[in-house]
């Protein structure tokens, strides 16, 4: 046991430090935000010429061969540097692909960067939107080769080529991968801010999608594709943690009132050992859940039981560390914002608490009977 | 013990709101769904047409033309305009007004109180500088009297509404050499006055304030209010009528509202955890009714609630952060939309749920950091030593 980085993982969190730290300065963070200047396909591709798109994609396969645990560093990385970029759904997307052999020349076109694959992350098969106007809209579905409904909520759907996604054909469960060329995007503004746009298929053909499951399979899929998007979101969520822990530290042991730093007085101190907790636990929980799921793909309690921590603990970082930083904090121009607000976003995003509640307490408590569940 | 509210104060409360429902127009409320960056027109309309009904200075004594009510009256007013996410122009109403009552020279009050009443002028707030913050009275912008005037250097940091007011109300170092909450005195400074510059700092929260730049401003002898050097005690030393100021409560209530019209048609056998976190909502909610109302008799009963304004403030504010995830965890994704995307679930004051959430990160430290209201709670509320 150590918990610690190996030699590899070491390597890959300085590479993508410092490269995240280059070309995404916070002001650049900043007019992202604004919608001014925002990501591209083309730094995407530069990600995959790094490696980092195919980086869990077997070797035979033309991928990295690298673990799930490798993959996470990588994905840590980009929450402690609060890049908004596809690197999560791309991680996950590989995943589903790789676990089928129907898409192969998918598999080479994601590692390559030649094309970008998100996931339909919001269209939870445990957690299904309930309030306003898209609870009510159509669910995605393929018939005689057209395809119709909404995919509510699809992250970086503006420069992805391709969304894999729970849908109907002809009345049954299946997972596909779905062109988005013929579809209707709705950029949305969301309190994270990453670039966000709702999918309307308002029957647009079919040409180029893949099932890649149908029938009982198709649901594993869904789940799978739903605890990986959890655990790697909390591996992400660990990273914009830390970086919530240094900057508060850092900025009380600057910062001088009463005739010295904040970090003197001991409120404020206890402040900074309570973030501390929060984050260390987030983020060790996270790395050990994907490592379960890595030895054993059906064990994902600890996904579930990680999530319902960091859901509570990214909230109660946004107010500790706004507490310590005072107005300053709350800048446009300054860069907790963006850390902050995306937690809160986070703590909602790939998994509820009311999600996870299910899940953990049917695990834990299987005489309590499965509670119903409203699939999609 | 007896908890009933006078009755002649739910009569208010009743005569408000309907007054309320009549002047509350849908482009008012168009108006304030806009950009925070600028009071839209509306907004100083409504203002002028309270301020002519007699709202306005509702809680001000009759001989400086307010309407004389007591303290229970004006947290009736503050209520229903905080429910309904009505703004009120707090700091020249709450802290500039009660100031001149109490210090202002005569020429001071006559000039600016009748004005202030009929919202036609408003004042900023200079308090804050760069390194005085929670130390406020470490401040460092000095005024130099020179003949006839004062003159001034330095600069503020969140002067709020700088860029639109007519008047700051400015706390400057007058004794550099005296012990530092002895050298500070308050001035009023018209904000077009030359060697000011205001540029523009944007929040989370969705408003703008501003970083402020004074050199070589120079301004009458007559600017000062009070007595030179008493500025801090002004500062600090508070009338019962601004003891009962505009706090989150209202909103928290409308925010549970909200959610229980949202959840009218039930929820969902899945919605456990949901279920136990509105029921902590409620609760929460019920406590800071109590004590708010604790509060507010305290002040009708002519003491001074210095822990419990404290107690109340740590609590409210908190709750209301808390309150917010908690909401959006139960709503999930679509309340995570701003406004203006579709999908997005935006309460009937036209407030999204992402932007109060966003907003809320102001309330930890404005107006006295949540740390130091703790402090204050340890030494007035408990006797601890300091
Ligand atoms: C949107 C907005 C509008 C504002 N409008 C105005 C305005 O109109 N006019 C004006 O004058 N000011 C205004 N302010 C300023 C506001 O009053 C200050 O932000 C507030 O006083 C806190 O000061 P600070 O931001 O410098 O925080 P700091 O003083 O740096 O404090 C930050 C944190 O340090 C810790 N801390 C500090 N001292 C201690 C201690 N002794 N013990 C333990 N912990 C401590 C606390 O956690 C505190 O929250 C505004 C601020 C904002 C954000």
């Amino acid at each position: 046991m150590r918990f610690q980085d190996s030699d590899t993982q070491k390597l890959l969190r300085e590479t993508t430090r410092a490269f995240l730290a280059d070309k995404f300065p916070h002001a650049r963070l900043y007019a992202i935000e604004k919608g001014e200047n925002p990501l591209t396909a083309d730094e995407v591709r530069g990600f995959a010429e790094l490696g980092w798109l195919g980086l869990t994609v077997p070797e035979n396969k033309g991928g990295a061969g690298a673990t799930l645990l490798d993959a996470a560093v990588v994905i840590d990385e980009f929450g402690y540097a609060a890049v908004p970029a596809p690197i999560v759904v791309t991680i996950v997307a590989s995943q589903l692909l790789a676990s089928v052999e129907a898409a192969p020349e998918h598999l080479s076109q994601l590692t390559e960067g030649t094309a970008i694959y998100t996931v339909s992350a919001a269209t939870r098969r445990r957690g299904p939107i309930r309030y306003g106007t898209l609870a009510g809209a159509a669910a995605l579905s393929m018939n005689n080769g057209t395809l119709t409904g909404t995919l509510p909520l699809v992250p970086f759907a503006g420069i992805a080529t391709f969304v894999l996604a729970p849908l109907t054909v002809d009345g049954e469960p299946a997972f596909g991968l779905i062109p988005l060329v013929g579809a209707r995007i709705e950029p949305v503004r969301v309190l994270d801010r990453a670039s966000t746009a709702h999918v309307h298929f308002d029957g647009a053909s079919a040409n180029g999608a893949i099932l890649l499951a149908t029938g009982p399979a198709a649901v594993e899929m869904h789940e799978l594709c739903d605890a990986l998007m959890t655990g790697f979101s909390v591996v992400e969520t660990g990273g914009l943690m830390r970086r919530v822990l240094e900057m508060s530290t850092t900025y009380i042991s600057n910062r001088v009132q009463f005739g010295q730093p904040v970090a003197k007085f001991q409120a404020a101190r206890h402040r900074a050992a309570e973030l501390l907790m929060q984050s260390e636990s987030a983020r060790w929980a996270a790395y050990h859940a994907i490592w379960r799921l890595e030895e054993d793909p059906s064990d994902r309690r600890e996904i579930w039981l990680a999530k319902h921590w960091s859901n509570r603990a990214g909230p109660r970082m946004f107010e500790l560390a706004h507490l310590l930083h005072g107005g300053v904090g709350v800048g446009l121009d300054y860069p907790l914002h963006l850390y902050t607000q995306w937690l809160e976003s986070a703590a909602v995003q790939a998994g509820t608490q009311n999600e996870m509640t299910n899940r953990i307490v049917e695990e834990a408590v299987p005489s309590a009977g499965k509670l119903a569940t409203a699939a999609r | 013990m007896d908890f009933k509210y006078p009755p002649e104060v739910e009569a208010f409360r009743e005569e408000f709101r309907t007054y309320l429902d009549r002047i509350v127009t849908p482009e008012l409320k168009a108006a304030m769904a806009r950009s925070h960056d600028q009071t839209p027109p509306e907004v100083h309309a409504f203002w002028r047409q309270m301020g002519a009904d007699g709202y306005l200075g509702f809680g001000w004594p009759k001989e400086y033309g307010g309407g004389g009510k007591s303290v229970l009256f004006l947290h009736a007013f503050n209520h229903e305009m905080g429910y309904r996410n009505l703004p009120v122009p707090v700091v020249t109403l709450n802290t500039v007004g009660p100031a001149l009552m109490r210090v202002g020279t005569e020429e001071q009050k006559q000039e600016f109180l009748p004005r202030i009443l009929r919202a036609e002028i408003e004042f900023a707030i200079g308090y804050t500088e760069p390194e005085a913050g929670t130390d406020l009275a470490s401040l460092k912008t000095s005024a130099v009297r020179d003949g006839d005037e004062w003159v001034i250097n330095g600069r503020k940091v969140f002067t709020t509404g700088a860029h639109q007011a007519d008047y700051l109300w400015m706390a400057v170092r007058t004794d550099p050499d005296a012990p530092k909450h002895r050298g500070i005195s308050l001035l009023i400074v018209p904000l077009d006055s030359e060697g000011i510059e205001v540029q523009p700092f944007h929040t989370m929260a969705g408003h703008r304030t501003n970083l402020t730049f004074y050199d070589n401003v120079r301004v009458p002898a007559s600017a000062l209010v009070g007595e030179e050097n008493r500025g801090w005690y002004y500062m600090t030393t508070q009338l019962d009528f601004e003891r009962v100021a505009i706090s989150p409560i209202p909103q928290m209530e409308r925010i549970v509202n909200s959610i229980k019209e949202l959840f009218k048609d039930g929820l969902g056998p899945d919605e456990t955890w949901t279920r136990s976190a509105l029921a902590s909502m409620i609760a929460d909610l019920n406590v800071l009714q109590v004590l708010d109302m604790k509060t507010a008799a305290i002040v009708a009963n002519g003491d001074v609630p210095l822990a419990e304004a404290s107690m109340l403030k740590v609590l409210s504010n908190e709750f209301k952060l808390r309150h917010l995830a908690d909401v959006v965890q139960m709503l999930g994704e679509p309340s995570l939309l701003a406004t203006g995307s579709s999908g997005g679930l935006i309460d009937e004051w036209g407030q999204s749920y992402e932007g109060q959430l966003r907003g809320s990160s102001v309330n930890l430290f404005g107006g006295g950091s949540n740390d130091i209201q703790r402090d204050l709670m340890a030494i007035h509320g408990l006797g601890l030593p300091r």
